[in-house]
Formats: C-alpha cells, sequence, structure tokens
C-alpha cells in the first residue's frame, strides 16, 4: 500500500517525465551519423543488447572474475609465489621511508566505472600539492593546492589565466588522500605477501584490507621504497581503483611549481577580482565587448558591469543570453573577464555607465558605454562600432533608468 | 540503415533519460537546466558507447557520466559567473514557478541527501517502483537496496517534518 510520501515522491518525480517525447526527438535528430565508423550490425547489436530485459546474473559473476584477472594481466602483476620468510624488507623498513620523504611525485590514475583520469602528482609535505593532466575528460591542464591556506588552483595555460578558489576539503584533494592513506599504513594490519614481480620487476608486496577497500603496496626489496600503491574499493556498487606508481621519493621540488607562474592573471572567485600582471587598457575593455555580437545576433549583452537594472525580466534576458555564449572559447572567457577587470578597476568618480543592450555591432553612431577618465573633463564614449571618442558631458546621451 | 541504431538508442533513452534528469537536478537544482543536461549526457554517451566493457552495467554508467557533466556544469557556472559577473547573476537566482509548494519543496529536500539515497529515491521512483529495476542500476543487492531506500525515506520524512514545523 502506498503511503503519502510514496505518493508525494511520485508526484515529484512526474516532472522528470516533463517534454520527454519532445526531447527524444530532438535528442534523435541531432546524434551523429557514426554509420561510416561502426559495423552496422555489431552496433545494433551491441545497442539492443543494453534494451533487453533480462540479466545474466552468472554470466556477470563470470565476467568479474574475468575482469580482475585481466586487469591483473594488464597491469603486469604477477605472483609468482615465496614467503615472508624469503623477503628481505619488512614493512616497517618501508613505512620509515615514507614517513621520512618530504617530497614525492607519482603517476596517479582513478578509474570509476568508465570514466578514467590520469595526472602525475607532485607531493610536497606538508601542504602543497600539484596535478598535471596527463589524460581527462576535463578542460583544465594544472591543478594546485596548498592544504595550509586551503587555497586551490586551476591553471589554463592558453590564456594564461589561474582561477583560485578557496578549497575546503573538496573532490580530487590528494594531498589529503595521501595523509589518510598512510594512517592506514600505521595501523598494523599489514600482510606481507613476499617476493612477487611487478611489470618485470623484484618486488616484495604488502597489503592492507580495510572496510571497502583493499591497499596493496609494492616495495623495492633493496631499498624499500615504494614502488606502486594501488587502493581497489566499491563506492555505490562501482568499483573505484587508484593506481599510483613511478612513484619518486625527495625529488627536488621548488615551491614555485605550487603557485601560479608570475606572467599569469589571477581570478579570485571568492572575491570576485582579477589580477593581472600587465596593465589593463582600453584595448582590454574593447576586445572584452568585441565577444559579445558574435553570439548574441550581432548584438551587445544586456549588461555588462552595470546597465538596466536587474528586474525579473532582465534577469530572464541574461539567463537566455548566458546560455547563448556558453559554448565560447577559453580565450573569449578570458577577454570577457579582462574588459570587466578594466572596467572595476577604473578609480571612485569614473561614473562608468554601460547602455549597450541590443546596440547593433558595427553601429557607428550609438554608444555602448562610457566613463571619465581620472582629472579630465570629458567621457571616453565607445560606440557599437567600437570606436571611441571623446566627448563633453553635455552630450551624452540620457541614460532612461537614470531619469529622475 | 542507421535508423536501426537510433531506434535502439531510443529505448535506452525513454529508459534511463527521467532518471540521468533527476540526476543533473541534485546538481542543478533547476529543471530546464537538468533537461539540458541530461540531453548533453546522452549525446556524450551515445559517442562513447564503444567504451563500454559491461553492457549490462549501461545506466550506472551512464549516471557516472551525468555526474562528471555536472562537475564540468558547476566549473563552467563558477567560470562564467566570474567572467561576467553581472551578466551570470541570473543564473542562480530565476525561480522556477512553483507547481504544488509541498512537491516543490520534496524536489528540493531530496537535493540535500547524501548521493547514495539520492540514487536510491530516484531510481525506485522513476523506474515504476521496481525495487529489482532500481537495486540493478545501483549495483546492489536486493536487502542492501531496501536498507538504503529506507534510510533516505526516513530522512526525507524528518526533513519534511522539520521544514514544515519551521513554515509554521
Amino acid at each position: 500500500m502506498k503511503t503519502p510520501l510514496d505518493k508525494d515522491l511520485n508526484k515529484a518525480y512526474e516532472s522528470f517525465n516533463q517534454n520527454h517525447n519532445n526531447l527524444r526527438q530532438k535528442l534523435t535528430a541531432s546524434l551523429p551519423d557514426r554509420s561510416k565508423q561502426h559495423k552496422r550490425a555489431g552496433r545494433i547489436s551491441h545497442l539492443l543488447a543494453f534494451t533487453g530485459e533480462n540479466i545474466m546474473k552468472n554470466r556477470m559473476t563470470k565476467l568479474a572474475a574475468a575482469a580482475v584477472i585481466i586487469i591483473a594481466v594488464m597491469l603486469g602483476i604477477n605472483y609468482i609465489g615465496g614467503s615472508p620468510d624469503g623477503a628481505s624488507v619488512a614493512w616497517a623498513d618501508v613505512l620509515e621511508k615514507i614517513e621520512a620523504a618530504r617530497t614525492l611525485t607519482y603517476i596517479f590514475e582513478i578509474e570509476k566505472g568508465d570514466i578514467k583520469e590520469v595526472f602525475k602528482t607532485r607531493i610536497k609535505e606538508p601542504y602543497l600539492q600539484r596535478n598535471d593532466v596527463i589524460e581527462s575528460p576535463s578542460d583544465y591542464k594544472v591543478s594546485m593546492r596548498n592544504a595550509g591556506s586551503n587555497k586551490r588552483w586551476i591553471l589554463y595555460p592558453n590564456t594564461k589565466t589561474a582561477v583560485v578558489n578557496n578549497d575546503e576539503g573538496s573532490g580530487g584533494d590528494e594531498i589529503r588522500a595521501y595523509e589518510r592513506l598512510k594512517k592506514d599504513f600505521r595501523d598494523g594490519t599489514e600482510k606481507n605477501l613476499g617476493r612477487v614481480k611487478l611489470n618485470g620487476r623484484d618486488a616484495i608486496c604488502f597489503e592492507f584490507s580495510k572496510a571497502n577497500t583493499k591497499i596493496t603496496v609494492w616495495a623495492d626489496p633493496n631499498t624499500a621504497l615504494p614502488i606502486q600503491i594501488e587502493e581497489i574499493s566499491e563506492e555505490n556498487g562501482d568499483i573505484k581503483k587508484v593506481v599510483r606508481s613511478d612513484i619518486r621519493f625527495d625529488v627536488e621540488m621548488d615551491d614555485q611549481l605550487f603557485v601560479p607562474p608570475a606572467d599569469y592573471s589571477i581570478v579570485d572567485l571568492a572575491t570576485q577580482r582579477v589580477q593581472t600582471p600587465f596593465e589593463l587598457t582600453e584595448k582590454h575593455l574593447i576586445e572584452g565587448l568585441a565577444v559579445y555580437p558574435k553570439y548574441l545576433d550581432g548584438k551587445f549583452c544586456t549588461r555588462y558591469i552595470g546597465g538596466r537594472p536587474l528586474t525579473e525580466e532582465v534577469r530572464k534576458k541574461c539567463k537566455a543570453e548566458v546560455e547563448k555564449i556558453e559554448s565560447w572559447s577559453d580565450e573569449e572567457a578570458n577577454k570577457s573577464t579582462l574588459g570587466c577587470a578594466f572596467i572595476e578597476h577604473l578609480p571612485e568618480g569614473s561614473d562608468f555607465q554601460y547602455v549597450g543592450e541590443d546596440v547593433k555591432f558595427g553601429d557607428a553612431n550609438t554608444p555602448v558605454c562610457w566613463w571619465r577618465p581620472p582629472g579630465s573633463k570629458t567621457y571616453r564614449v565607445v560606440y557599437g562600432d567600437l570606436s571611441i571618442r571623446d566627448v563633453e558631458p553635455g552630450d551624452l546621451p540620457e541614460v532612461p533608468w537614470l531619469k529622475k | 540503415m542507421f535508423a536501426g541504431d537510433k531506434a535502439a538508442y531510443e529505448k535506452l533513452y525513454d529508459r534511463y533519460a527521467p532518471l540521468v534528469r533527476a540526476v543533473c537536478y541534485d546538481t542543478t537544482c533547476n529543471l530546464a537546466d537538468a533537461q539540458d543536461l541530461a540531453q548533453d549526457v546522452f549525446m556524450r554517451a551515445y559517442e562513447k558507447l564503444d567504451r563500454l566493457r559491461n553492457r549490462d552495467s549501461f545506466g550506472k554508467w551512464l549516471v557516472g557520466i551525468a555526474r562528471l557533466r555536472c562537475k564540468e556544469w558547476q566549473r563552467r557556472k563558477f567560470q562564467s559567473q566570474n567572467n561576467n559577473a553581472r551578466l551570470t547573476e541570473v543564473q542562480a537566482v530565476v525561480p522556477e514557478k512553483p507547481d504544488d509548494s509541498r512537491i516543490e519543496l520534496l524536489r528540493k529536500m531530496i537535493t540535500t541527501l547524501p548521493e547514495k539515497e539520492r540514487l536510491a529515491l530516484h531510481t525506485f521512483y522513476l523506474q515504476g517502483n521496481s525495487a529489482e529495476t532500481a537495486r540493478r542500476t545501483m549495483g546492489l543487492s536486493r536487502s542492501g537496496f531496501y536498507r538504503v531506500l529506507e534510510r533516505a525515506r526516513n530522512r526525507l520524512e524528518k526533513l519534511m517534518l522539520e521544514e514544515q514545523e519551521n513554515i509554521r
């Protein structure tokens, strides 16, 4: 029998079926024709197999077991037996090396379901971490964290921009994950599996079993330094696999590796301020304004650090514009940022006004915005053709929303 | 010729699109954005179908893509908020017209639950209240699924009660 909560939940979830047929049609119409890239028969059967209702439980179990074996073979993990007695290195030796290291680098691979990301990770104890992207569906190239000051930077090298935000323990925090791992290493639950081969190399293997996680550490039998650390866990029924390989300890690292390069502009999301290593000029404003007509049917945007007051109607219009510009490139986004930064860095009393809403790009007679430079009696006015002219205060057009 | 592929994909879409929209809604808190994101998830999944190793886990795989797409959406939103602060003020602010305040509140409350519990509710209530289908999508045992679902429902009931007392 359904409870009132069931009824409400069924009603709440109905909304996710809204407009379904229309959306399906749109999707189908926009699916790319990939028939040339795939064998038709194979592809159709592959797809139709998904739609089948029967789940072959036994087959799944067999597949899962096979997958573990395949992964082991792919990684070149080859247990060749051997007893703990034959091992020359004890866990205490490995742990001592781990604890003593002040810096380390490794290749960090994380795989969950069909999503895989690979980074080169650098850690400088106790606070600093840097990840250089090797493989990821995301569009950034470098991320850095300072766990001491709780700051996280993402670098976009193509625009020489670093976006900084407060880091409140968000995902992907490898420095904290590594600290947790070290805590697990100290709890005395390790099993020494003896000598093994890892990718053709001799290693001593240790294993830790936690609630939902199996941790395996391979260490060099001569130096006691870890070669590879692997964590396999289950999350919501998904297998999550994390592999740290090519581990190197006490590599010399300059602190400069963990802050954005000096020639980068810094965009601070917390304060909404932009710092640039160069002087912002009118040129940046013009370039920033010029981005919009391409996406907004040849017109300038409704608001640009100013403009018509934010009524509900203006908000809706701006929202529609935001959706149109979502596909802009990093370079275009950066130009817009620098244009905004130019305005925000104008000294007090510059009297900046944006009136560019619906002004057509190329219109040499209609103003888009203006401001008064420090010490000047005239205003600098930008027109729809992006030319700039000096205008007397009395010749400025009236701004409708400033009318008394 | 290619129609065969598209027709099969439409069946997958019919089965999983509401679930993907619900997962996206957990991030966007806005139905229109959730619908857009879900469309994008299905486009990406179509492109990547050949990479799916276990065809039986299509639902889980799709939810994984949706989560990743939601993270991208969030990051892009932060970026554009900065890039054009005045323009994007509207993104998070424009409220949807509430159809029914209790149902609207319930939808918002679901977004505050732990991820696993949210997914249990989504899969159960969007797949014909069938525990068997839902537990398969989540990769849980039957008893494990019921435990999570029960926890989610209890938490939701408590939250709704608290909220109603606050309103009074």
